[in-house]
Parts: C-alpha cells; structure tokens; sequence
C-alpha cells in the first residue's frame, strides 16, 4: 500500500508542490479581478461551452438558484482550452513510441520487457507501449500529435533544472515567469479574470505570471471559503476583511507580508465562483466518478480523479482557458522500469479516457498537452534507465493537428554524453500550444526566432 | 561584532533556530546575549535520546500516521527545539519519502540517523545517508553494481546533497562517481527478516579505477564523500542552504563566504550554523520578514506555543487510541486528557496546510517561500486557523482560560494574548484592528476567528 492510499482512507491527498525547491513568482505579484456572482444574471461560459448536454444539465442545475456568472473582464467562451499534464520525472519516451523496426531499438531496451507482440501499432515505423490503447484509438482518429525530440543545447540532467527551464520556457534563470503564465498574460491582457488559469494542487510555475498569478485549486476542485463557510463564520469573515481589503491589488508588491494577505484575499474573491462550479458539479455529475462505495468507476488512479474535476470545472462554466493538472507519478525509472513504466503509461491512458468520456461534448473544445522533463538514456542500466536528453510530447484532442511532428531522435549517434541529440526546440512545442489554443504569437511568449508548431487547427 | 540582545533579536532567533520562545524563553536569551544563547541552543548534549513509538507486533497500521505524530511530539516537547528544527532542516535536505521505501521502520532510523549526526561532522552525516537503509531503497542504490550503475545516487549526492547543480561537476564525474557507489547491499538482522542497513559488498563492487573531481583511483563511495566534502564549492552549497531555510531571503553579498568558511575548518553543522545565527546580516529587517514558515515549522510551533500536548505514541498506538474512542463514544471514560490534541487532529492540520513529514513531494525536498501562498495553501490555512480557533476557544485549561480571560479584557491584551503564544513580540496596527472586529461579536466564535485571523496573518505564516 503506498502513503498516498493510506491517506485516502480519509481524504483525497493534495498534489506535491512544485518540483522546483526554490521557484518563485517575480516580485510585483498580485491579484487580479475576479469573478463575482450575479442574481438570475446570464449563463456565461458553460452555455457556449459547445454541448447541448452539459448546458441542459446547468441550466436544470442553475433552475430556481440564484446561480450565474458575471465575469470581470472579458471571457472568451467559444475559445479552446488547453489541458497541460505534468508527466514529471522524465519520460522514456523510447519505450512509450517504439520504433518497432528499429534493430538498435530493439538491442537498446532488449531487457525493459516490452512486449512487442502487444504494442499498438500506429504506422509502418511505431508502435505505442501495451498500456497505451486509448491513445492508439485518438491516433486512429487523427486526434493525436506526437512531437518528438524537443529540448535544448546542455541539458543539465537535473529533474530540478530542466523542469524549471520548461516551466519558464526559458534557460535564463532569472525569468521569473512561467510560459503560461506569459501566454495567459498576452492572450486576456491586464483586465482578464483571475480565474483564467487553474491548477490543480499547488499552483503550477508554468502560470506565474508577469504580475499576477493565476489560482490554484484544491485536488477536489475546491476552496474552503465556500458560501457556506461564510455563513458558519461571520466573526471571522468581517475580521479578515479589515486585513484582505488593505492588501494590495496593483503591480509593484515586493514584501512577503503583501503576498500574503494578498494571496488570501484572491481566494475569497474567487472562491463564490468557484464555489458556484462546483456546486452544479456535485448536483448534475459526481454521481458518474463514484460508485454506491464510493470507489472510482473510471479508471486512470490519481490522473483520472485529477482530469475528472477538471473535467466538471469545464462543465461548470469556469471561465479557464488554461488547466495544469500533474500526472501524479513519478517517471523517473532508474529501476524498476520493467514494472513501473507500463503501470505509469496505463494511468495515463485511462486517465485521459476518464477524461474524454467525463467531457462529453465539451472534449470538441478541449487540448491536452503533456510535457516532461527529459527523455533517458539510451542505454539500459540493468533495471531502468538514467536521466536522458530530448523527450517526446503527446497532444490529443480533436483540434490537435494528429500525426507525427518534428524529427525522432537518431538511435545511431549520441552526443558526448552518450545522450539522444535533440532534434527540436522545445519552445517551438510550447509555441505551438500558446498559438493553437490561445491565439498568442509565439514570439511574445518565447522572444523573436522561435518557430511554433503546428499542433492544433 | 556582537548582536544587540533585544526582544525583536531575540525572537527572531528562536522562531528560526527553534519553534518559537515564550517571554521568557525572550527574556533569556536578551539577558544571556545572543552568541551565548546560540551556543545554549546548539548544544548536542541538552538533545536527549528519543524512545521510538511503540510498535504493536502484527497490527502495522497508520506507519506513517504514527511517525508523523510521534515527530511532531517529540520537536514540540523537546528540551533542544533548535536540535529538532535542525533535524527537521536536514529532512527536508536529504528529502526521502515513505511513499517510495514503504518501510516506516527504516523511515525512523533514517529520521534518527539524520538527527543523530545533526551538529556534527558533514562528512560522518554524508557517510550515514549513503548507507542509510531508506536512503539506499530511495534512490535505488542496491540497484546498481558492478558494470551497471545506477546513477540517481551518485547524481544526487553531488547535485542536492553537497555540491549544488552544475557547481564544480561534469555529467563525466556523476558517471564515475555512480560507479564508485555500486555494490551497496542490504544488511539484514541475524534472522535475515529486516533490512538494518547497507554495507558494501565487494563482489558487487566495481573495482577498476575511477577519475572523479580530477583524481583517480580505486574509489567507493567513502572515498568520493571524503574527495567532495574537502572542495569549496560544498561549503558554499551547505552555506547557501542553511541561509535558505533559516534566514530565506536572497544572501547579501559576502555572507556565503562568511559562512562557508566557518564551515570549511572542521567541516562541523554546528560551526556553519553557529555563524549564520551570529551573523548581522541574519538580523536584518529584510530576513525578519524574509522567510514563510513550512507548515510542520508552523504546527510545532503552534503545538509547543498554545501548550497542546499530543498523545504519547510510546506508551499507546494510535490503534489504541481510536478503539480508546470508540468506547468513549458508546459512554466510557474518555483516553486522552482535556487539552490534549488528538492525533488526527495534528496530522488533518497538516495534510490541510499540504505538507506531511517523511513525504516530500520528491528528492528535491519541500518549496521554499511563495510558493506556499497559492490560493489553495491560502485556503488550507484559513482552515487550519478556524479549527484551532475552535479548539482553543473551546477548550478546557489554563491556557483556554487565559485566552479567554484577555478576550474579556479587550482586543489589545487578546492580540497579545495570541501573539506572545505565536512567538511574537510586535504585531502591526492591522492585526490588532482585525482581532478587535472579531471580538467585538463577542463570544467563543469570535475568540475562535480572532485565533483564525492570527494564524492567517503575516506575522504567523512568515516566521
């Protein structure tokens, strides 16, 4: 039994912080407008989300409550969103697109006990690892991007380097935005709303942004600063607010103490909206995620549970247009791959089936796209393999450009490390993710001569 | 040059270096002076021995439940909270998780092991960790052997333990060095049915030469601790992690050095912590607002400050405890004396404030400052605060009385009241205006959310 599941016993665990020790958000952090809820206002968000279901099932939720939004910027509700899965620890992207045909393949992972006759063939060349079935069935619909070998000159082989470079989508160090939270930035400009970027758990760096940071939710989709807990507590809602209404909501913060009343006051801003998702969450759908004992019917473990609130988010009108949603395991297999890896593709599989079944007609509006790290090695280690260079990327949906995009990695010639050469910019991956769900030119995200990809129509 | 002994300076001492002081634990430390309560607090010989939590034979539940609420016991009734906090410091350094070794018994001699070699010598606290049972299971060293090393120790000592991401070292030294760490076995019990430790087995072993940091040589991993703990870039490492975690703030310009050659000498915790708390530059207005407490920093403290006791999990299991509940449910006496914080109760503290002891998110430890204020740790702490608000104002003993006594006598003597229990001798205008909002309902609810408003409240969440 592993800690997370005891822990569950009681209540679902949040997420691992940050894989960053010591990443922070720029000074000149603060808080943004925020949503507030309006009687028998209109259904913003949730009704153009695209699905005749889920809008029947909010408007019967919504039907007698006082229920509605009223967004303090502009919200795009036609617009894609864009699903971000954290695989941290680095992916053996060798072992998960295998170059079936490949000799040298076939001698590099002789002992990683794939079985080759169970893959899942997707052309002459590939074939996907057993545990990925799903993903086989996108990519027969022309809803999967594979983006292979995308990373940047000297790696340094850190989980905590390179995860922090692809947070930032920078090499610079001293960027202290992350590339989300530079696209969200470019994409609703100062007067988008707060809640414009979730992430699920601790708040992801890749959406620290340039002078505000987007919101962070609890593994269930929720804050404590509910309506109802406002009720329970009336002393302690008017004491705080003599310290919430003093913090500072403009750019230019730079002492802690600020950061903090500021960080509390944006969770009692949002926490009515969000509050109101989830609550037509629990009345129209959670009965679909657990069953009479209340164990999960849909598969994928942490993933699935993750993606299934992110799911009901959606449904529930939030007015997101980016999530970031950690897969929950960890990919870095120095031993052990033999039994971790399959397990680990297999919770990604199912967990982006929960995903799709639980968004119904909204997965037409929905991207999702993975990152990791790093790949690994070439060679075998005698049970796993150690931290490697370049790394393949999934993007699955039904506006994903499906197919393969950039070049594989050579099996032939290593560099001085004997690591894989990468054959692409990671930042024209992440550039292309910005462009084809969010409509920001890559070029003010990533700085001029980054070269998007085309991964999404 | 000496640091002026006041209450502000003082304070800010105890909440870093331990969990907080009392007034006069203050009083103390302002009438001794700070170099020599810094030496009072870092003496080894104050730490006493810890007895380890009782283990019932055959019946192994709540593993982890039980170490965390064993430790949280132990930090906060320790006669030596600055050897505890360091402890806890070097836990959060060499960051490993139950999640992956599964074996609590090992987690606690790790936790020990650490503790153990606290103040000492690097090089002896390196050595322990490498063959360190949960270490090995941790980062797969009995995994690797000769003609195949594992590299994720090898990468780790040299990147998160001792020399910092690419200071001083290639990709080629991890390699060598991964090799001269193979052959790392389990030592097991005389019945051979626990693992107790690692040793090297020289079978296992790769015997040829290795070249490492520009040495060559027959090396095991003793002789690559001994080769990386005599190069500067360690000491400033150590140095730059120790001004991270207690001081928190960007290092002023020549402070690492200072520190990093206190430590260099005698390569002792005890010399490169003593510097940084004898430092001017620790004593800056910017490191006294510089540093948002962890979680568990912020729960022991809370727990040692307001006089929580926990139950004692050397003499009683929690399974113990709960079938002691469930009978006090169905009318019998209840177990845990009034005042005493239920176990449960410290371990959803701190699940709700996302952070649990011997669980770090990954080898890279726990975050560091903001990000520990998203909107999501935000809420857990409000929370947090309404539960211990409630516990307090409901209690039953002197310290609910107290509290409930400056309630009565006004918002000022309320906001001392708390704030003295947190650790604090000043507080802002702010604070005291909010504290008398909530006390003007009147009542235990607005003691309750005066201690919620507390607990959220700049001057407890940053240290």
């Amino acid at each position: 039994m592993t800690a997370d599941d005891r822990i569950e016993r009681r209540r679902p665990r949040d997420a691992a912080p940050s894989a960053s020790p010591t990443a922070g958000p720029p000074p000149g952090w603060s808080r943004r407008g925020f949503l507030g809820l309006a009687g028998g206002g209109l259904l913003v968000g949730a009704a153009a989300a695209g699905g005749a279901l889920a809008v029947d099932r909010l408007l019967a939720a919504t039907a007698g409550d006082d229920v509605a939004y009223r967004p303090s910027g502009p919200v795009d509700d036609t617009g894609l969103i864009l699903v971000s899965i954290q695989l941290g620890g680095g992916l053996d992207f060798l072992d998960t697109v295998i170059p079936i045909r490949s000799t040298r393949y076939r001698d590099l992972r002789r002992s990683s006990g794939v079985d080759l006759e169970a893959t899942h063939a997707i052309d002459a060349d590939h074939a996907l690892h057993p545990s990925l079935p799903h993903l086989a069935e996108r990519w027969r619909a022309g809803e999967l991007a594979i983006v292979h070998g995308v990373g940047y000159a000297d790696s340094s082989l850190s989980h905590f380097v390179d995860t922090a470079i692809w947070e930032r989508g920078s090499v610079d160090p001293g960027e202290g935005t992350g590339w989300l939270g530079r696209s969200l930035d470019a994409y609703g400009g100062p007067d988008a709303d707060a809640l414009i970027g979730v992430s699920l758990g601790s708040l992801s760096p890749t959406m620290y942004g340039p002078d505000w940071n987007a919101v962070a939710l609890a593994e269930d989709g929720r804050l404590p600063w509910t309506p109802e807990f406002v009720d329970e507590h009336p002393e302690l809602v008017r004491a705080s607010g003599r310290l919430l209404d003093s913090a500072p909501t403009g750019a230019g913060q730079t002492s802690l103490a600020e950061r903090v009343r500021s960080g509390q006051a944006l969770v009692r801003d949002v926490a009515e909206t969000v509050g109101g998702a989830t609550d037509l969450r629990a009345l129209g759908r959670t009965v679909e995620l657990f069953d009479d004992e209340g164990e999960e019917e849909l598969g994928g473990g942490v993933l699935g549970h993750r993606l299934g609130v992110v799911a009901d988010l959606i449904a529930g009108g939030l007015p997101t247009r980016a999530y970031h949603v950690a897969h929950g395991g960890d990919f870095d297999t120095h031993g052990e791959q033999e039994a971790n890896l399959p397990s680990l593709l297999r919770s990604l599989d199912d967990g982006l089936r929960t995903f799709d079944r639980r968004l119904g007609p909204l997965r037409d509006r929905v991207v999702v796209a993975t990152w990791t790290e790093f790949g690994r090695r070439p060679d075998w280690n005698g049970s796993g393999t150690d931290h490697g260079t370049a790394g393949t990327q999934f993007v699955v949906g039904p506006r994903a450009v499906g197919g393969h995009h950039g070049t594989p990695v050579s099996l032939d010639r290593f560099d001085d490390d004997d690591n894989f050469l990468v054959t692409g910019d990671y930042r024209s991956y992440l550039g292309g993710l910005a462009e084809g769900a969010l409509g920001v030119e890559a070029g003010r995200v990533f700085g001029a001569g980054v070269e998007p990809m085309r991964l999404i129509t | 040059m000496s640091i002026p002994a006041t209450p502000s300076n003082a304070a800010h001492l105890l909440r870093r270096a331990a969990w907080g002081g009392s007034p006069a634990e203050i009083a103390r430390v302002v009438d001794e002076g700070i170099e020599a309560a810094v030496t009072r607090l870092l003496d080894a010989t104050a730490a006493p021995t810890l007895v380890e939590p009782k283990d019932t034979p055959g019946y192994v539940p709540y593993e982890h439940e039980t170490l965390v609420v064993w430790l949280l016991r132990s930090a906060a009734n320790s006669p030596s909270p600055a050897i505890e906090r360091l402890a806890w410091f070097w836990h959060g350094h060499f960051a490993t998780s139950i999640e992956k070794v599964e074996l609590a018994d090992l987690m606690l001699r790790h936790y020990l092991t650490l503790r153990r070699h606290s103040l000492g010598r690097f090089d002896d606290l390196l050595a322990a960790v490498a063959t360190d049972a949960a270490m090995n299971l941790w980062l797969d060293l009995h995994l690797s052997v000769a003609g195949n090393p594992n590299e994720n120790f090898a990468r780790e000592v040299l990147e998160l333990f001792s020399m910092g991401a690419g200071n001083g070292y290639t990709q080629h030294d991890v390699v060598e060095a991964a090799r001269a760490f193979t052959g790392y076995g389990f030592e097991l019990d005389p019945t051979y049915e626990r693992i107790v430790g690692s040793r090297l087995v020289p079978t296992l072993h790769d015997r040829t030469d290795k070249t490492f940091l520009g040495r060559t040589g027959n090396f095991d991993g003793a002789d690559i601790i001994g080769i990386v703990v005599e190069r500067p870039e360690c000491h400033r490492f150590l140095a730059d992690r120790f001004w991270l975690r207690y001081a928190g703030t960007a290092p002023p310009d020549g402070v690492l050095d200072d520190l990093a050659g206190a430590f260099a000498a005698r390569l002792e915790t005890r010399d490169l912590l003593g510097a940084l708390l004898t430092h001017p530059a620790f004593y800056g207005d910017d490191v006294k607002g510089g540093l948002v407490g962890q979680p568990v920093e912020v729960v022991i403290r809370t727990i040692r400050g307001f006089e929580l006791d926990l139950p004692d999990l050397t003499t009683m299991t929690l399974g113990e405890i709960e079938e002691a509940d469930d009978l006090a449910d169905d009318g019998g006496e209840p177990l845990l004396p009034p005042g005493t914080l239920h176990p449960w109760e410290a371990f959803e503290w701190l699940e709700t404030l996302g952070q649990l002891p011997l669980l770090p998110p990954n080898v890279g430890g726990w975050p560091h400052n903001e990000a520990w204020l998203d909107t999501n740790r935000s809420a857990g702490r409000l929370l947090a605060g309404t539960e211990l608000g409630r516990r307090l104002a409901d209690g039953d003993g002197p310290v609910n009385d107290e509290l409930r006594r400056a309630a009565a006598a006004g918002a000022g003597p309320l906001t001392a009241a708390i704030m003295t229990r947190f650790g604090r001798e000043s507080w802002s205008a702010d604070l005291e205006e909010a504290i008398a909002i909530a006390r003007a309902d009147g009542g235990e609810g607005g003691l309750a959310a005066a201690i919620a408003v507390a607990f959220t409240s700049p001057e407890v969440i940053l240290l």
